[in-house]
């Protein structure tokens, strides 16, 4: 008898950190995507391209260049976040004061465009990033995990505490609360937004690009990974609150663990579903998110 | 029988009490005007009244019934017709597709009627064309049927709105500052339109921050401070009203053109 | 001025009719109807996007819907392309209603996800449903339509110069509805709504009431279309509420030119004709509209529409 619970204690638990380790990757996602709308009002559809980019960037700088993974987090952060800022600043910026919708229109041609020319370039077959570490997975408390997995959940979650020490308590971090609460006045006040737009998409880019190297090593990359990701960003957006950067990293691992135990308990095939089902839930009837009130925190 | 009777109305925005206990009422076919400084909370009463906003506490109600928990275009329905402190109109429109928009609640005959092209089709577009001429007549804005809505100068947009606010047929009309940026001609032109809409049988309720304007064409004058109702008299009333005075001191000098 | 309007409509439908025999390969054709397709798509989606001004991101869940029905109806209850092209747009409807009523409550970009979510959603279903949808691989072995009077008529839709046919009285159908909506009262409606939402709603229109109809109808437009793709092609597969077919349509209309009958139909042509005759592949393909899209909502935000009204403006001002 005790071992049928036991057994039952374990399943539980190795779903529940399953979940916790995708839930920060999507926790990462949300949060630049977060950050974006609080500060510009702009929902940016190629959040979910940017981790695809990472993800490649880091492929080649290690297959070819042989870097090692580690230095290639930092660096393949740097590439898409110089990319996205380039890139976003030949659309976005020339926009700038339409409505929503263009913004909307917009990054979702940018999305398509980038996402098609990788595929065009390097095909749609499914690369293996290597992982540093030993596959050997590790045991603790019946629960079967990989180093891979405990250092994508260490380093994601140093990089979103650097990233809400950042904001909260850099000039630059106050100058983007400022333009997130009246972008008019904080630019009256001497407010330097061209910096602001600059950190702004380079913090999303990056994170983003994070994610897509400490995910990597666990499911194949290729050039349609964004998509559903970009999607599930938007569910933990939606859940926290736009702004939010504490709730986007809590509604992250909430998404994950319920998408985990939704796979195991309920019917794996539909596990995406879960989250739809939730956003809209949310959307119906909490669309300020679970957590949410406005502004950027 | 009061027509709008507006009731312990409360409405907060988390802490703060934007308006605390109004109470007053209009009778059919006065003007009644509503000041009060910046942040008074003139405007939230609007949108208590319209319907975009639900009051905390308290009620609205129009020719007996309570209205506040009704949506925004039902209480159009009604005949309560508002327009906005920042000009509100449809810029890429024609003068006259603004109007016939705001004439849009008073024959809808229906999808199919469109689609089969039936009698009701016609005789609603019929009866749109000659709503907005009779507009534009009443409005001596002929001239400008034709013109895109977002060209028109700034006294002639304002117009627009009032046009629009018209033709959607109002009983009761919500003016929210219609003198705003206004020079002097337009402003009296303005005072000349608001007689002759009153003219109508329409009941009036007039937002505005130009004293002349207010002291001069209306009949009643209720006053708005922090949220609160401090007044409510005749124009020589609240001239003399010493809390008026009071929060109006050093604005008035500067209101008075 | 009104008869040589007259003239050039004449010689568009002139033009119109006559066509495909022009074109003696069958390729030429097929390119001719699957335009024809893709207009009715652009068409449906540009009634919500381009006149009420709402953006459904999940918009092809409707074309998808559309298709499956009379596929579903052909494999278990037997039903022929007559009764589809019936049955399509009234489950579509149904489900327009469905999506709707929740998402219009929501603005802008939110109410572009959600209707993305539930696209999503039903295109899972789709998939992992094998039992009854089939799966992944689809449903094939849709019939061709077929009139069939005995004794006098024995017709069958095998051929694409008859598609072609078919296919352009049901685009005329779309067009004539479209534009009898758009000029009646129901049409300023949806205007004043794109416009000046809360203006609207301050005069008595009943904002949610209209965007509901309007959902409805494109929703309706997309699962007639629906019908038609599967009829014609024999198949129905999950992919039509795909990626590919969202980022088509998308581009489009607005390339083509949103809020205009024409731009559409423009839109709709240049992106089937142009890159099937250059024989772009599916992703080249995708790539170029992607990067047309963003530019022309950067340089061109009227759309190829704007473009050629421009011409005409710059001569009638000879």
């Amino acid at each position: 008898m005790s071992s049928f619970l036991f057994q039952k204690m374990e399943l539980f638990l190795q779903q529940l950190v399953n979940g916790l380790v995708i839930g920060i990757i999507y926790s990462l996602v949300a949060i630049g995507l977060t950050v974006i709308y609080g500060i510009f009002d702009i929902i940016n559809m190629t959040q979910g391209t940017f981790f695809m980019i990472g993800a490649f960037a880091a492929y080649f700088l290690t297959k070819n260049l042989g870097v090692s993974y580690f230095l290639s987090i930092p660096l393949a952060m740097i590439i898409t976040g110089v990319m996205g800022i380039l890139v976003e600043r030949s659309s976005v910026r020339t926009l700038r004061g339409q409505q929503n919708i263009v913004f909307l229109l917009s990054t979702m041609g940018l999305m398509v465009l980038l996402e098609n020319l990788a595929l065009v370039l390097w095909g749609a077959t499914p690369r293996q990033l290597p992982s540093p570490f030993a596959p050997e997975p590790v045991v603790f408390l019946g629960v079967f995990l990989t180093r891979q997995k405990i250092f994508l959940f260490l380093c994601a979650t140093v990089m979103i505490l650097l990233v809400k020490r950042f904001i909260k308590g850099s000039r630059l971090g106050r100058s983007m609360r400022a333009v997130a609460t009246d972008q008019n006045t904080a630019a009256l006040m001497g407010i330097d937004v061209n910096r602001v737009f600059i950190a702004t998409f380079g913090i999303g880019a990056g994170l983003s690009a994070a994610a897509g190297v400490l995910l990597g090593p666990i499911f194949d990359i290729e050039p349609a990974m964004g998509h559903l990701t970009l999607i599930k960003a938007f569910i933990v957006v939606i859940m926290g609150g736009m702004g939010n950067i504490t709730g986007a990293f809590y509604c992250g691992l909430i998404l994950g663990v319920a998408e985990s135990m939704g796979a195991g308990y309920i019917n794996v095939d539909y596990k995406d579903a879960f989250g739809l089902i939730i956003m809209i839930l949310v959307l119906l009837f909490r669309p300020q998110g679970l957590l949410g009130k406005g502004g950027l925190r | 029988m009061a027509s709008l009777q507006v009731k312990n109305v409360s409405r907060y925005f988390g802490g703060v009490a934007a308006l605390s206990e109004v109470n007053f009422g209009l009778s059919p076919g006065e003007i009644v005007g509503l000041i009060g400084p910046n942040g008074a909370g003139k405007t939230t009463l609007f949108n208590v009244i319209t319907g975009f906003s639900k009051p905390s506490r308290g009620q609205v109600l129009y020719e007996g019934r309570v209205i506040s928990d009704l949506a925004p275009y039902e209480i159009a329905s009604l005949g309560i017709i508002r327009t906005y402190q920042k000009t509100s109109i449809f810029p890429v429109l024609t003068v006259a597709q603004n109007i016939a928009i705001g004439h849009h609640r008073q024959n809808q005959p229906g999808i199919w009627s469109a689609l089969l092209r039936t009698q009701a089709h016609h005789t609603e577009r019929q009866e749109s064309e000659t709503g907005i001429k009779e507009i534009l007549d009443f409005l001596s804005m002929d001239w400008a049927k034709d013109y895109t809505a977002q060209n028109l100068s700034y006294g002639d947009q304002r117009k627009l709105e009032i046009a629009i606010a018209l033709s959607a047929r109002p009983k009761l009309l919500l003016l929210d500052e219609p003198a705003a940026g206004l020079n002097p001609e337009e402003t009296n032109g303005l005072m000349e339109v608001i007689k002759k809409i009153q003219e109508r049988g329409i009941t009036i309720l007039v937002v505005e921050h130009h004293m002349k304007l207010v002291m001069r064409i209306c009949e009643r004058i209720v006053v708005l401070n922090y949220g609160k109702k401090i007044a409510e008299g005749t124009p020589a009333q609240i001239q003399n009203h010493e809390e008026v005075i009071k929060v109006y001191l050093g604005e008035e000098v500067e209101e008075q053109t | 001025m009104n008869r040589g309007r007259w003239l050039f409509r004449a010689i568009v439908v002139i033009v119109v009719l006559v066509l495909p025999l022009l074109f003696e390969s069958t390729y030429a054709r097929h390119i001719l109807v699957s335009s024809g397709i893709f207009i009715l798509l652009s068409l449906g989606l540009n009634f919500i996007m381009g006149y009420m001004g709402q953006t459904p991101f999940g918009y092809p869940v409707f074309f998808g819907l559309g298709a499956y029905t009379t596929a579903l109806g052909f494999t278990y209850l037997g039903t022929d392309f007559w009764t589809g092209l019936i049955a399509a747009p009234i489950v579509a409807g149904i489900f327009g209603f469905l999506i709707g009523y929740p998402s219009l409550r929501l603005r802008g970009p939110y109410f572009a996800i959600v209707t993305l979510a539930f696209a999503e959603i039903v295109a899972l279903i789709l998939n992992n449903w094998v039992s009854f949808t089939r799966g992944s691989m689809g449903i094939s072995g849709i019939p061709h339509p077929k009139i069939i009077i005995p004794g006098l008529i024995d017709f069958t839709f095998n051929h694409e110069l008859k598609w072609y046919y078919l296919v352009v009285i049901i685009c005329a159908f779309y067009l004539l509805v479209n534009h009898r909506l758009i000029h009646s009262y129901a049409g300023e409606a949806w205007l004043a709504i794109r416009e000046n939402e809360d203006l609207a709603e301050a005069v008595g229109i009943h904002t949610f009431k209209w965007k509901m109809i309007s959902f409805v109808i494109g929703a309706m437009m997309g699962g007639m279309a629906g019908c038609i793709y599967a009829h014609y092609y024999t198949i129905a597969s999950p992919d039509l509420v795909g990626f590919y077919y969202i980022t088509t349509i998308f581009a489009m209309v607005i390339i083509g030119g949103r809020g205009t009958l024409l731009g559409p139909v423009l839109g709709a042509i240049l992106f089937t004709a142009v890159p099937e005759y250059l024989r772009a592949a599916k992703t080249m393909r995708l790539v170029i509209f992607g990067l047309i899209m963003l530019l022309s909502i950067i340089f061109m935000p009227q759309g190829l529409n704007g473009l050629v009204n421009d011409i005409r403006e710059r001569f009638r001002r000879r």
